[in-house]
């Protein structure tokens, strides 16, 4: 089956694209992305629990958030900074996995309206180099299919609340 | 004469290095780019904000001598390591050239001397070359020479 969210990397560049439409109205895609509860939910990796340590959502505010595991032992934790904050279009953000060799990355996020019921997630997300991105691509956490399984959580999640 | 600030730039890429050695100590460079009385005289800039701080922020405005805004920027600050980095985005406003991730390396030479070493990453190879038309390496080069001049007297 073909996914829905769609991962395009350019050979020998340091930064990427990904797509994916939503059969959601473009405000419900941005409240996905914006509020800590439903962010928890389609987040968290299978068989972890996400809490949001900090989420400023505005212009020069920051977030962090962590990942445990059944026993409470910390898996993930991740966070950065928010440049631009344009509700229902824009977030520009930096994004960091403590305790990882992979560096910082500048993440532009997109949010477009196709119809009234639906919408596009356009990301860009930008590495400190090639060799960095293309270590990220081969991590299983980082794949268009994992990523693409947060999407369809999200989706499901957010239909509820259409 | 050569300028003492260089700027690396590879063909196609969309990012930069800018590397300069100062005759300060570490401890001096890095208190330039931080007390917001030095930054504004070698930036020749207003520091509307300053927070030196993981997760902090900073806005600076430059004024002509009628008092016109000529230049506004901004970020945000994501990681600040005194006397070693500062990892940060910067965006020049209402300017076409995006908004930049911008990761300064404040190095120790010896107990005089110091080096800056940037990596400037932006959204497109085509706006990094949009930047680098602008009078850029001479400017650079120019405010360094001003941070040298300035951070001696202290």
């Amino acid at each position: 089956m073909e996914q829905k969210t769609k991962v395009h990397a350019e050979d020998g560049k340091q930064d990427l694209t990904i797509t994916r439409e939503f059969d959601l109205p473009v405000e419900l895609l941005f409240k996905a992305h914006t509020e800590p509860e439903l962010i928890v939910q389609w987040k968290a990796i299978p068989n972890t629990t996400a809490k949001i340590l900090k989420f400023a959502g505005m212009k020069h505010g920051s977030y962090q958030m962590q990942s445990t595991d059944s026993q409470g032992k910390i898996v993930s934790s991740v966070h950065g900074v928010i440049h631009e904050f344009i509700p229902n279009r824009k977030i520009i953000r930096t994004f960091e996995v403590e305790n990882a060799p992979i560096g910082v990355q500048l993440e532009i996020y997109d949010f477009e309206p196709l119809t009234d019921t639906t919408s596009k997630l356009n990301m860009h997300v930008i590495y400190e180099s090639t060799a960095i991105r293309d270590q990220v691509m081969k991590m299983p956490g980082a794949s268009g299919y994992t990523m693409g399984m947060a999407h369809d959580r999200m989706q499901e999640i957010m239909n509820k609340l259409k | 004469m050569e300028h003492k600030t260089k700027v690396n730039a590879e063909d196609g890429k969309q990012d930069l290095t800018i590397t300069r050695e100062f005759d300060l100590p570490l401890e001096l460079l890095f208190k330039a780019y931080v007390e917001p009385e030095i930054v504004a005289q070698w930036m020749g800039t207003r520091v509307l904000k300053l927070e030196n701080k993981k997760h902090g922020s900073y806005q600076f405005e430059t004024t002509d001598a009628k008092g016109n805004v000529v230049f506004q920027s901004n970020g945000v600050i994501h990681e600040f390591v005194p006397n070693r980095k500062i990892t940060r985005t910067f965006e020049m406003e209402n300017a076409p050239f995006g908004v930049q991730l911008e990761i300064y390396e404040f190095e120790k030479l010896t107990d005089g001397t110091s080096k800056l070493n940037m990596h400037v990453i932006y959204e497109s190879a085509g706006l990094r070359d949009e930047v680098l038309k602008l009078p850029f390496a001479q400017g650079l080069n120019m405010v360094h020479n001003r941070l040298q001049e300035i951070a001696s007297k202290l």
